[in-house]
């Protein structure tokens, strides 16, 4: 049941994303917070592989959006939900501020990863630009958003235990 | 227990991930349609996508009349004075129009028809949501005639191709896309050139000139459209104007930094052209 609900917050959170957001995009950019969910879960989530499944998923549902190819989404949701979940177990223990600093941190190694991989390979060195105007302020509205995210998810993981 | 079952969950995430990869590899073929996982989830929420977009459009309406209120009256005149010139000119552009149309028929031109009989009209309902790419989603798609690489105009002038199809849904990718590049004409001096996209320029709702002659006299001000060249684009579909002219700290290239017509911060409506 806990799965069905997180679903349907994950659902709600991309259509969000997908329209109001990316009409209005605070601070010129677009918060991932279907990415921020993934993270949050995972947190919660005491099986990496369960963790993973889930970052696969909300992953394809990114890459269904994104202009990049597809696929490259679920391959970063996949690897940062297990990597969450493992150190979770080890770091994490419940800790809100802990949760943050895993978002932050998460956020940034994704948007990183996505443009090494989505255009600085293919010789596209914007990196100032990039960092400056892109990654540094999605990982910041991140982090705010998996503020705001983090408790329901972590009610509903509890609840259903 | 078996290597393999110890270590079953290992193996099985392997699998994903190579799926995935494969998945990737085949989503980089180029089919007439989008690829089939994101044709058929994009397919399922262009619905929803447009009765959000009907919403916020509604919201950021009243919004945005409650704000601007004080500064009606004062574009309502400039808005009159303005529709009286324009008055003046539409009649000059008719006289022009059935001018053009005896010298054709004069010459036995064949028509070429109007952007109306080769057109779709659509709606943006989607906008680019993971930062690095600029596109849009609209509500039209290969139900309707779209195709790939179909040219998107506005009211005001070139916005970009399609770059992706869907049953019902179509993506659109502008010209500031930080990938695109189109062959542009001085209309002054019919130098030609390269307008491309820039992740700097991108946030201003700009993009850039490049491989400007040597010999180009491009100065601020100076309007570009469409050259044709290179075969992405038709000839003659206005872009924009040039704004500013930069040149290099050694002094060896330059570039320029145009402003499109088209605002493609307050988009609506486009017209998809068919090949």
């Amino acid at each position: 049941m806990r799965y069905v609900k997180t679903s349907v917050i994950v659902l709600i959170l991309y259509i969000f994303q997908e329209t109001l957001l990316s009409e209005f995009k605070p601070f010129g950019v677009v918060p991932n917070l279907v990415a921020v969910a993934v993270f949050c879960f995972s947190l919660s989530e005491s099986e990496w592989f369960l963790a993973g499944i889930f970052g696969a998923l909300c992953g394809i549902l990114l890459d269904a959006a994104s202009g990049a190819v597809f696929g490259l989404n679920a391959l970063l949701c996949m690897g940062f939900a297990i990597l969450c979940c493992v150190l979770s177990v080890k770091f994490f223990k419940g800790k809100f501020m802990v949760c943050l600093l895993f978002a932050f941190c998460m956020s940034f190694l994704y948007e990183t990863f996505f443009y090494v991989f989505g255009f600085a390979l293919w010789n596209n060195t914007d990196v100032t630009v990039c960092f400056l105007y892109k990654i540094v302020p999605v990982t910041l509205l991140n982090t705010f958003a998996a503020a705001i995210l983090y408790i329901p998810v972590k009610k509903i993981n509890e609840a259903d235990i | 227990m078996s290597f393999f079952e110890k270590r079953r969950r290992i193996i099985l995430t392997i699998i994903i991930a190579i799926v995935i990869l494969i998945l990737m590899g085949v989503s980089t073929i180029p089919f007439k349609n989008s690829f089939f996982m994101k044709n058929a989830i994009n397919t399922i929420f262009t619905p929803i996508h447009r009765a959000l977009s009907a919403v916020s459009d509604g919201v950021g309406g009243c919004f945005n009349y409650l704000i601007e209120m004080k500064n009606m009256n004062k574009e309502n005149d400039r808005l009159t004075e303005e529709n009286a010139q324009l008055r003046h000119n539409y009649r000059d552009a008719e006289s022009y129009r059935k001018e053009n149309e005896n010298l054709r028929e004069l010459l036995n031109l064949k028509s070429q028809g109007t952007y109306g009989e080769n057109s779709i009209a659509a709606n943006i309902i989607g906008w680019s949501s993971d930062n690095w790419y600029n596109y849009y989603t609209i509500d039209k798609g290969s139900s309707s005639g779209i195709e790939n690489n179909d040219i998107v105009i506005s009211t005001d002038g070139i916005v970009g191709k399609v770059c992706e199809t869907g049953l019902n849904w179509a993506k659109i990718s502008t010209v500031i896309e930080s990938s695109s590049s189109v062959g542009v004409r001085v209309i002054r001096t019919g130098d030609v050139s390269i307008a491309e996209g820039d992740f700097d320029l991108e946030r201003e709702g700009k993009c850039k000139l490049t491989f400007i002659n040597r010999n180009a006299h491009i100065i601020v001000g100076d309007t570009l459209e469409t050259s044709g060249l290179g075969e992405n684009y038709p000839a003659g579909i206005p872009l924009g104007t040039v704004v500013e002219i930069v040149a290099d700290n050694a002094g060896m290239s330059r570039y320029a930094v145009v402003e499109p017509y088209t605002d493609f911060s307050d988009l609506k409506f486009v017209l998809v052209l068919k090949n």
